[in-house]
């Protein structure tokens, strides 16, 4: 308990400095978050180029907007998160712009074979999931569509795409509950 | 305000966290997060496994992108210390500093001339103004003289003048009377003007009674006034502004027998 109350402490003297615009403390963030981030990012627009560019300008925009992060609000990684699915959307938006005006055959071939070379697996307690509650958390958190474009996207409609986020979100808590709980047990035991 | 579990239920959090919640909403959510501790744990727990989810599928980038961003960081900052000492951008900054002073003399010049236009215009919708009301006067001036020209011309109009008596030294009145025609008019350009507070009114002595034949409208020099049948005399006096019911008998300036 100790130790993470000394953990939470360290992380608000880091934001505090990245705040202050000390460069060591946006490395340290970087060196945290940067393949959390990357992960989400890649996922969204299946374009490693492209997703190595926006990874860059996500933590360029965080830096340039540090003042604006206000941690009563909520932890850094989710600020971290929601400027670096917006400024996804956004390229893929001007992408899709692009593409209605290029020659939409050429461009629509290349994106899906994109979509087939960058298909990454999902790990960890999300891979754990029943798939459609699996695919329900990647649609709306990896894949960055709204509540009513992922309902379409599976097939179902708003109401039970809503209540497969929310017993998804319920399953995820119990399966990191019941690893914390075993992690404790192990320390106990070593200790 | 919806309470904590309908918020929970609702989806309301997952929204927030995903900066999908609209923006009306955000405020009030984020209330409630401040005041409802228990709610504020929820969240907390909903951010945090989403961040383990995110860790857990991390995709190592390249080692260059660090790299980039830092050099693009202090790239800036460059830029921001050397502006003053580099010519280019200098001198741009002149020509930009420039079209906005030009810009800013335009607007303001246009923003007067517009200003001075208005008030021309006003200036001429007053002045128009003041000729229609100028020509409703000629209007009225050349009906009351009509009248007067008809009525003066009519043989079987009788003239009275009525003499002003010390109230009103030197002024008097003419009365027309034509009682075929039923009508009567007085020229009451030669009675002194009054303060605003009171009036010239006209009566008629009908068998010792005071008969109102109307208030005098001095803006006018010849006023039509009610005919009444049987008057023996004609009478003027001063009444207070708006004119009176009864006749105020001290305050008779001038009369005539007819």
């Amino acid at each position: 308990m100790r130790r993470f109350i000394s953990k939470v402490k360290d992380d608000s003297i880091l934001i505090e400095r990245f705040q202050n615009r000390d460069e060591t403390a946006l490395s340290k963030l970087y060196d945290k978050y940067s393949g959390a981030i990357y992960g989400v990012i890649i996922r969204m627009c299946r374009n490693e180029e492209a997703a190595q560019e926006i990874l860059q300008e996500t933590f360029i925009k965080a830096w340039n907007k540090s003042h604006l992060y206000d941690a009563t609000k909520g932890k850094i990684y989710t600020w971290l998160y929601r400027i670096a699915r917006n400024t996804t959307l956004n390229f893929l938006r001007k992408k899709d712009k692009l593409i209605q005006m290029e020659d939409l055959s050429v461009y629509k071939d290349e994106g899906e074979k994109e979509h087939d070379d960058l298909h990454i697996e999902l790990k960890g307690a999300l891979a754990k999931l029943d798939a459609h509650h699996q695919k329900a958390l990647k649609l709306i958190y990896f894949n960055g569509l709204t509540h009513r474009e992922a309902h379409e996207e599976m097939g179902v409609p708003l109401g039970t795409f809503k209540s497969y986020v929310r017993q998804a979100i319920k399953k995820l808590r119990e399966v990191y509950a019941q690893e914390l709980l075993l992690l404790i047990c192990i320390l106990e035991l070593l200790t | 305000m919806k309470d904590r579990n309908t918020i929970i239920e609702s989806g309301m959090l997952e929204m927030y966290l995903l900066g999908l919640l609209p923006d009306e909403q955000v405020a009030a959510l984020e209330k409630m997060l401040a005041d409802d501790a228990e709610l504020a744990q929820k969240y907390a727990e909903i951010e945090q496994d989403f961040e383990n989810v995110s860790l857990e599928n991390a995709v190592q980038p390249p080692n260059f992108i660090k790299e980039d961003l830092f050099e693009s960081i202090r790239q800036e900052y460059t830029d921001v210390k050397e502006l003053p000492k580099e010519a280019t951008p200098q001198t741009f900054l002149w020509i930009a500093a420039s079209l906005v002073a030009l810009f800013m003399i335009t607007s303001l010049w246009m923003f007067t001339q517009w200003n001075n236009t208005k008030e021309d215009l006003q200036v001429t919708q007053k002045e128009l103004n003041n000729i229609k009301s100028q020509i409703q006067n000629l209007q009225g001036d050349l009906e009351s003289s009509r009248l007067l020209a008809a009525i003066v011309e009519d043989p079987n109009t009788l003239q009275y003048a009525m003499k002003g008596n010390a109230k009103i030294p030197g002024g008097f009145a003419t009365a027309y009377i034509n009682h075929e025609a039923k009508s009567a008019i007085v020229n009451v350009q030669k009675l002194p003007e009054l303060p605003a507070d009171k009036t010239y009114q006209m009566w008629a002595d009908v068998e010792g009674e005071m008969i109102n034949m109307g208030v005098i409208d001095k803006s006018k020099n010849v006023v039509v006034m009610n005919y009444i049948d049987e008057a023996t005399s004609l009478n003027i006096t001063i009444e207070p502004r708006g004119g009176s019911d009864h006749a105020t008998v001290e305050q008779l300036v001038t009369n005539v027998y007819l």
